[in-house]
């Protein structure tokens, strides 16, 4: 019953004209604009210069070439990244409206009266919605490779691991990215399981639900430059900003496995735990 | 008088047996300790005014309402039982009042989505939406999206989606809500088919007392969460009124004859037109043959006589009360 259920919610899912619409548009659009970006026919980093007397002393030039800081974002760059994060929010979204909205209209009374349990709707909802947000961050990302390796500016990309894919550090990156993937849309589908869980009012939750996708952007730095300072540090704990700087690192061919990075993942995917069990709690398909 | 007395007793084991049923939202009692029995094979009319009790009733067997006290059982499972509830709920079919499909998908899609969801695979899933696409009539719309049918054909799909696991109970709640004529005899035609030839119980809930009297083998009135009485259309009728209108066509009566039609033991009322005279009778004091006899005794010329019993919206609104219900 569950995996029935599941696969019938992707199919809705994915039938949906706004989700197909926007898994076409937002990949095209974002991966076009970050591919652009990150090859360099777009303005997206600023080269950081190190004045230093040293810098002419032959004899050193090369280590501090090597050890000099990786190039910043400028605010269009760290935006753009940001929407992207952002915009599966309001993709995902359409998963719980599709859902409230045949509750309004008592499909789900169908569901009950054919034998299935709060449970088993649940976590197939919920299984439907990740493997939907897998398939617009998986569409997404690999457009951006495909535009990246066709603009193929960057000296040092993701891309360019490519050229040797079994390598370590290739694999590593290959890693890092599925797991971005899989983190992203979990956190997506963890925010658009706990609408399901707490509204009833299709109206109610299309009005709610963008309130905190937009105040989470506007924090993490989608909506205004994060490094004027005015956020206070606080766009370090946004999960888009958060997505938006592994991106960078993974793209950029500069991703290690810290531990700071790992806490931060390990963060991410227990945010995303905890928005998938607050929407279980109160999730019910009977009326009271 | 006790109107809930009035009932066919019959010992067979019922398809579903209802047991001192409650259910109280907040300070409103839904449904209070209702008890019934509904026997397999027969079409079951659940008749009720606006917040009688009637959807918490059919909510409650579907299990999308809990019960406070009592049982229901479909089939011998009682559904507060987990896994009894599993097993009953694979013999259920509902039609919800609403129309419960998905807008934006076609006809088919909407009939893969469910048949699915019973868990039908391969040739039994294609031959079963085949039946049901054609039981619906609905096979040359098969390919259209969902909201660009009439309101008859989305209550026929609404049907048509809960009869693919080919249930042994099927409940319909209000399905002829706001359709025309044409669709209306429809799903009746549907539902007559779906009880003789495949034996399905049927539970129709309703408002219209002509649906149940055109449909229903037997049939409840329920009120303020109550069964006031239960029983067969003439019982039911019977129990609240003995008073029978008896039209008649006769050769020209005389003043006399009318005096002495007026002075037989049982007539009420008597209302005399040009050729027609209507008259009340209390059908435990006076029988259409005595009637017959005693009128020819007269020296009456009947040319034709009919006797009618009181509409059941007369017995119902005699039980239910005439106020209106906007609570």
């Amino acid at each position: 019953m569950f995996a029935n259920y599941a696969k019938q919610a992707l199919k809705l899912n994915l039938s949906n004209r706004v989700i197909i619409v926007a898994l076409i548009l937002i990949p095209l659009v974002f991966g076009t604009l970050y591919g652009m970006l990150y090859s360099g026919m777009i303005k997206g980093y600023e080269d950081i210069k190190i004045d230093s007397p040293l810098v002419n002393n032959p004899l050193l030039s090369e280590k501090l070439i090597l050890v000099a800081p990786a190039p910043a974002l400028t605010p269009i760059g760290v935006m753009q990244i940001n929407i992207f994060a952002g915009s599966t929010f309001f993709t995902t979204a359409f998963a719980a409206i599709r859902f409230i909205k045949s509750r309004e209209k008592k499909v789900i009374k169908r569901l009950v009266a054919m034998g299935y349990v709060d449970g088993q709707v649940f976590w197939a909802e919920a299984m439907g919605t990740f493997l939907m947000n897998i398939i617009v961050c998986g569409v997404f990302n690999g457009l951006f490779l495909v535009v990246s390796a066709y603009l193929n500016h960057v000296p040092k990309t993701f891309v360019h691991l490519l050229s040797d894919p079994f390598s370590s550090e290739a694999l590593s990156h290959w890693g890092a990215l599925t797991i971005m993937v899989l983190l992203q849309a979990a956190f997506a589908s963890g925010y658009t399981m706990m609408g399901m869980g707490l509204f009833r009012s299709e109206r109610t939750f299309s009005q709610l639900h963008v309130l905190p996708a937009f105040v989470m952007m506007f924090l993490g730095g989608a909506l205004f430059p994060v490094d004027a300072g005015t956020s206070g540090g606080i766009y370090e704990w946004m999960p888009n900003y958060i997505l938006s700087l592994f991106y960078k690192t993974i793209y950029t061919g500069q991703w290690q496995w810290q531990a700071q990075n790992f806490l931060l993942l390990a963060a991410l995917g227990l945010a995303s735990v905890m928005l998938l069990l607050i929407g279980r709690w109160r999730f019910r398909l009977c009326d009271e | 008088m006790m109107l809930s007395q009035v009932t066919t007793e019959v010992t067979v084991n019922p398809a579903i047996h209802i047991s001192e049923v409650s259910k109280r939202f907040s300070d409103v009692i839904a449904v209070n300790r209702l008890s019934l029995d509904i026997f397999r094979g027969e079409i079951f009319g659940l008749l009720g005014p606006n917040g009688a009790g009637k959807s918490t009733l059919v909510n409650m067997l579907c299990g999308v309402t809990s019960i406070d006290i009592g049982d229901i059982e479909i089939l011998g499972h009682s559904v507060k039982h987990r896994l009894q509830a599993q097993a009953a709920k694979l013999h259920l079919g509902v039609v919800p009042q609403e129309i419960a499909l998905f807008d934006h998908l076609t006809v088919m899609d909407n009939l893969n989505f469910f048949a699915a969801l019973y868990n039908l695979k391969g040739a039994v899933k294609r031959e079963r939406i085949s039946e049901a696409l054609e039981l619906a009539q609905l096979v040359d719309k098969s390919k259209k999206k969902v909201r660009t049918l009439s309101g008859g054909m989305r209550r026929r799909l609404n049907l048509a989606c809960s009869i693919l696991h080919n249930p042994t109970i099927l409940v319909l709640d209000e399905p002829t809500v706001g359709i025309d004529p044409q669709s209306r005899n429809h799903i009746f035609d549907t539902i007559r088919k779906l009880n003789t030839e495949r034996g399905m119980t049927i539970i129709y809930i309703t408002h219209y007392m002509e649906e149940v009297e055109q449909l229903c083998d037997r049939l409840a009135i329920i009120d303020a969460g109550k069964i006031l009485i239960k029983g067969t259309k003439q019982m039911i009728v019977e129990s609240v009124s003995d008073e029978w209108v008896v039209k008649l066509n006769a050769e020209s009566i005389t003043e006399a004859q009318l005096y002495e039609i007026k002075r037989i033991d049982g007539i009420r009322h008597i209302e005399v037109g040009e050729t027609e005279i209507h008259m009340v009778i209390q059908k435990n004091k006076v029988s259409f043959d005595l009637l017959t006899a005693t009128l020819s005794q007269i020296g009456i010329k009947i040319m034709s006589m009919s006797m009618e019993m009181p509409s059941l919206e007369s017995a119902f609104l005699s039980i239910t009360g005439k106020s209106l219900r906007d609570a």
